[in-house]
């Protein structure tokens, strides 16, 4: 029964844009007497709006990961992603790669600076390391607002595309290579849970001190959680880059590591399924959002206490 | 005893924090298959001996040898593949999750599987998962106790948990054992399998050592008793004379006034 609903769900999955397709043209007629729900349904808008939720699924996957398992509070996390995102493209404009390269490279470079940030967290925990984290974050953004290979203010435009077959006018490619993204990321961190290392990462977040009597060693463990971490942000750095066509630094601020830590608190600590939830719930709240402007944060941030208040260890973690 | 090969060797182990001496010049030795009490008031510096054998401590002078080797400076972990385990006064589970995950993560240096075996599922991950498991059921069984694995460990009864605690030790194979008051919060029935425990692990060929305010477990499995005061080793023997020295009752109970 639960390889079906999988195998259903999947299926779903993949048929999403069709179905949705199918749906808009029926209800079009009717959805136009209403114009705001019809801009917000319409079917561009709305793949397009998938897409971006896949992407910040993989980035509370990736913060999951060093938050939710490993223990350490990390709230730099948009630097990562930013990384990414600067180091395909530069890579792309510079050497005209294939897409597939560009996209392992950013992933690469990515998890060398969770590396190196990685450093100061063994010796910091808590709130200490939470602090670190959000100055790299800003850090990075501010050295990408200042070189000259980044752009600058200005942003990096005429990003290669994905393929020839991805097209902006088109977002049912995007929607099926972000699909496959998130999944294999999915399934990877799954596994990589499940496995000894995984184990490792929750027994630092339940006991420092047990984990060394026991012979693990803490440091290689803290920073692996970093590298994998930086890693998925870096590959949806690269994948956002390559969609967008143009970045610049302001898409990466303080508010976005924010946003995604939310969105892995939101959807639990610990929980993957949680983490891809939040990004979607999260997304959509911010996008209807957007017609109260000033109020948005807070109506935001009230929704927000509502939900943590009534599941506090997440949407998907019971008790 | 000079036959029988001493495993593990404390020579003037001197640890301060600040101002305070917490141990002064302790010798200590430990043999094969013998079980060492400690013992001493609180406060006595009995736990921060165990944590300058295990690492946790950091030793201002002496030396910690094991088989004649240097251990002294080494990180705590690295004790654990030397084959040395240890359980804690205030029990360290991972309350949140269920025993055998707590076991599992005791096996973490036998178990051999690389990142990709989990992702590919390779033999070889199947095969370190079943091992994995079998020892953790063998080592359920050998401690005695009989809750559902998937029980957290955080909601078992004090006892088991002191239980618990070494059994994850144990999946270290570990040949020598520090228990930290392990009868502390049992009842009578709970420290006689504790002494029973205790014996079944030293016949398996690992050393123990042991520190202990219920005097009816220590004194019943202790071949060599060490009685600590004030960081300061005030004398130590076979359990039958430790109990009558005057000097041991002195730390105890108070000199007699005249």
């Amino acid at each position: 029964m639960a390889t079906f609903k999988r195998f259903l769900f999947i299926v779903l999955i993949l048929t999403f844009p069709l179905l949705y397709g199918k749906f808009y043209e029926y209800s079009s007629e009717f959805l136009e007497k209403y114009e705001k729900i019809n801009n917000f349904l319409a079917y561009d808008y709305l793949i397009k709006m998938v897409v971006q939720c896949n992407i910040y699924a993989v980035l509370a996957i990736s913060v999951n990961v060093i938050t939710g398992f490993c223990g350490q509070l990390t709230l730099g996390h948009a630097a990562f992603w930013a990384i990414g995102a600067y180091a395909s493209a530069i890579f792309a404009i510079a050497y005209k790669l294939p897409f597939v390269v560009n996209f392992a490279f950013a992933g690469f470079i990515s998890m060398f600076f969770g590396v190196v940030i990685g450093i100061p967290a063994l010796r910091l925990t808590g709130d200490y390391l939470a602090i670190t984290t959000l100055a790299f974050g800003e850090i990075v953004r501010l050295v990408i607002m200042n070189l000259e290979i980044t752009g600058g203010a200005l942003g990096l435009k005429d990003i290669p595309e994905i393929g020839s077959w991805f097209s902006v006018t088109d977002p049912k490619s995007f929607y099926y290579l972000s699909v496959i993204i998130l999944m294999v990321i999915y399934y990877t961190t799954v596994r990589l849970i499940k496995s000894k290392v995984g184990r490792a990462f929750i027994a630092i977040r339940e006991d420092e001190i047990a984990c060394m009597s026991l012979g693990i060693n803490i440091s290689r463990y803290k920073l692996a959680a970093f590298a994998v971490a930086a890693f998925y942000a870096g590959l949806a750095g690269s994948f956002y880059a390559h969609m967008e066509g143009y970045i610049h630094p302001d898409q990466f601020q303080f508010m976005d590591s924010v946003y995604i830590l939310a969105m892995s608190v939101l959807g639990g600590l610990g929980s993957l399924k949680g983490s891809i939830l939040g990004a979607f719930v999260i997304t959509f709240l911010k996008e209807v959002l957007r017609d109260f402007q000033s109020m948005q944060m807070v109506i935001f941030g009230v929704i927000l206490i509502i939900l943590i208040t009534f599941r506090p260890r997440g949407i998907f973690n019971k008790n | 005893m000079a036959d029988v090969a001493e495993i593990l060797k404390l020579t003037d182990i001197t640890i301060k924090f600040g101002g305070v001496v917490a141990l002064n010049g302790v010798n200590l030795s430990l043999r094969e298959n013998q079980v060492l009490g400690l013992i001493g008031p609180n406060g006595a510096g009995k736990t921060t001996l165990f944590n300058s054998i295990t690492g946790f401590a950091k030793v201002t002078s002496g030396k910690v040898t094991l088989h004649g080797e240097d251990i002294t400076d080494l990180p705590p972990y690295r004790l654990a593949w030397l084959k040395i385990s240890r359980t804690f006064q205030n029990i360290r589970l991972f309350r949140e999750l269920s025993v055998m995950d707590n076991l599992l993560i005791g096996d973490h240096i036998k178990c051999r599987q690389k990142f990709h075996d989990s992702i590919l599922f390779t033999p070889t991950y199947h095969k370190s998962e079943n091992d994995s498991c079998e020892k953790a059921k063998k080592y359920l069984n050998f401690v005695g106790l009989d809750e559902p694995e998937e029980r957290k460990a955080g909601s078992l009864p004090y006892g088991k948990q002191r239980m618990l605690e070494i059994a994850r030790a144990l999946m270290l194979e570990p040949k020598i054992l520090l228990l930290d008051e392990p009868a502390a919060g049992m009842n009578r029935k709970e420290g006689d399998e504790l002494v029973q425990l205790i014996k079944k692990i030293v016949k398996n060929g690992t050393s123990v050592l042991i520190i202990e305010h219920d005097m009816k477990v220590l004194m019943g499995i202790s071949d060599w008793v060490v009685v600590l005061n004030h960081g300061e080793k005030i004398a130590e023997d076979v359990p039958e004379k430790v109990k009558r020295d005057p000097k041991v009752i002195e730390a105890y109970l108070g000199k007699e006034s005249e």
